[in-house]
């Protein structure tokens, strides 16, 4: 199948950028999409061009690294996905696909497709972990959790911190992220001791690192590709509001 | 630090006060809307109720002032968290970004509110001051004012229509507005998500809906006869 790609192409993080547009051909719909795209920076290589720089890892939906907008959508057209789980079948033959860096203010564009994300490294640093020491691990089940909470837990924690519910927010809020990273650790008993803290704390870094403010749009939820909901959202408000009328030392 | 100080401080903080603002906005407005049908009951009713008003005396003023309060708190955290939010948003798509689930009613909030702000300033100087207002009668003057005011107010085509369209906007702030305030204040709960919003666009539907007969029946002649 031929595809037309429109792609964002910028050197550097000062570097303006624009869009470039290339016919690549000969593409088979069992390719992934970074498959895809391999082969296509193959073809640019060859042509003794720059190839177009993106991230991936794991290519397996797990690590959060890949990911851009794909005509306008963050991680491509399929529900529940990363982009690197994208295969070439959801398109066919004559299609033109624009390709997009996340954006943000507080995820600058460093080259083409690729953004640095560490602004969620400042959240998490700021409150993201437990701090009291729990020594050796005890029995299994000595704390009983239970099983409601914990698939809630465990939910908000697969989020692997892509960053879509960033880029898809109309805000570039990072609520959904940071509610998620809270969540996990606030829902459980070695995190619910902190957990007034802890929301203060990362959501101060999260305003502190330009993420805009949430308007309840919900398009983080949409495209988020682990379907983490803004439940959490909601959640985290909680602790917050909590936290800061009544539970405020000093 | 004062306590709604240090809430205030953060993006969330200023949400919540828009959110509790703009609750007591939606309980107020509705109560406003319950007195105005009595416009349908005709000039008797109307004028009874709005004297009743009048006679709170030092109570109407704290709850005007309390109002003006709400409405200046409400202002001020949206025009905080909107540039908080385009600063944010400083680099836009150039490729555009695709709506998924966003509604025209969230992404009116901003235009919504500017219109409403319009409207309220209209409306006082029209129905309370009477500053625009052709034929303006002060409440103390006879009991007929009320009535009077609005039918003649609403009988100007241009002015039944700017009402008409702000209290769509007005619908429409209240559509997203609570359902998102809820939200804002922590109560979501996947067993009454259905009813938070369903709430929220039926109250949007009543307030539009509703304010839109008294306006529509008025202009038409159908309140207030010839
Ligand atoms: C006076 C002019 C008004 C302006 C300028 C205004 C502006 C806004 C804006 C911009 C938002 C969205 C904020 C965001 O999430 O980014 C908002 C939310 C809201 N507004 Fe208004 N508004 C006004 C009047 C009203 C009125 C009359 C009501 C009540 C009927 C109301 C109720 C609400 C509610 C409940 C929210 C949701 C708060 C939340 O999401 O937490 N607003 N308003
Ligand atoms: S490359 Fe790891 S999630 Fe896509």
């Amino acid at each position: 199948m031929n595809i037309t790609l429109k792609v964002w192409r910028q050197a550097g993080p000062k570097d303006a950028g624009k869009f470039e547009t290339y016919q690549h051909d000969g593409i088979v719909e069992e390719m992934s999409f970074l498959e895809m795209l391999d082969v296509f920076n193959e073809k640019l290589l060859e042509a003794g061009t720059e190839p177009i720089a993106f991230e991936h890892d794991c290519r397996e939906g797990i690590c959060g690294s890949c990911g851009c907008m794909v005509n306008g959508r963050a991680h491509g057209p399929k529900d529940g996905a990363t982009l690197c789980q994208v295969h070439m079948r959801s398109y066919k033959d004559g299609d033109t696909i624009t390709l997009e860096p996340f954006r943000a203010k507080a995820f600058p564009i460093l080259k083409d497709l690729v953004v640095d994300r560490s602004a969620f490294d400042s959240i998490i640093q700021a409150g993201g972990y437990i701090s009291v020491r729990t020594g050796a691990a005890q029995d299994a089940n000595m704390r009983p959790v239970e099983k409601a909470i914990a698939d809630e837990a465990f939910d908000a924690a697969t989020c692997i911190g892509c960053g879509a519910c960033v880029a898809s927010c109309p805000n570039g809020s990072a609520s959904l992220f940071t509610s998620a990273k809270i969540a996990h650790l606030n829902m459980l008993p070695q995190g619910e001791p902190e957990k007034y803290k802890r929301a203060t704390a990362m959501v101060t870094a999260m305003d502190d690192a330009m993420f805009g403010a949430c308007s309840n749009h919900e398009e983080c939820e949409a495209t988020c590709p682990k379907g983490i909901g803004v439940e959490y959202i909601s959640q985290m408000n909680k602790n917050l509001i909590w936290g800061e009328l009544f539970e405020h030392d000093s | 630090m004062n306590p709604i100080a240090r809430l205030y401080k953060s993006t969330i903080g200023k949400k919540v006060i828009m959110a509790v603002t703009g609750l007591i906005m939606v309980f107020w407005l509705l109560s406003h809307l319950g007195g105005n049908t009595l416009m349908f009951l005709g000039q008797e009713w109307m004028d009874a109720y709005a004297h009743k008003i009048h006679n709170l005396g030092p109570l109407l003023w704290v709850m005007r002032l309390g109002m003006l309060g709400v409405i200046v708190a409400h202002i001020w955290s949206a025009i905080a968290v909107t540039r908080i939010s385009w600063a944010a948003r400083e680099h836009s798509y150039k490729g555009g970004r695709k709506t998924n689930v966003s509604t025209w009613s969230a992404r009116l909030m901003r235009i919504g509110g500017i219109i409403i702000v319009l409207f309220i300033f209209w409306h006082l100087a029209d129905l309370t001051l009477g500053w625009v207002h052709p034929d303006f009668k002060m409440q103390e003057e006879g009991g007929a004012a009320a009535y009077h005011n609005l039918t003649v107010s609403l009988r100007q085509i241009p002015v039944a229509i700017f009402y008409m369209v702000s209290v769509i906007f007005v619908g429409l702030h209240f559509s997203h507005g609570i359902q998102s305030g809820f939200q804002t204040l922590g109560l979501n709960h996947p067993k009454w998500n259905g009813i938070r919003k369903m709430t929220s666009w039926g109250l949007g539907t009543l307030i539009a809906v509703g304010n839109i007969a008294i306006v529509a029946a008025t202009m038409f002649k159908l309140i207030g006869g010839e």
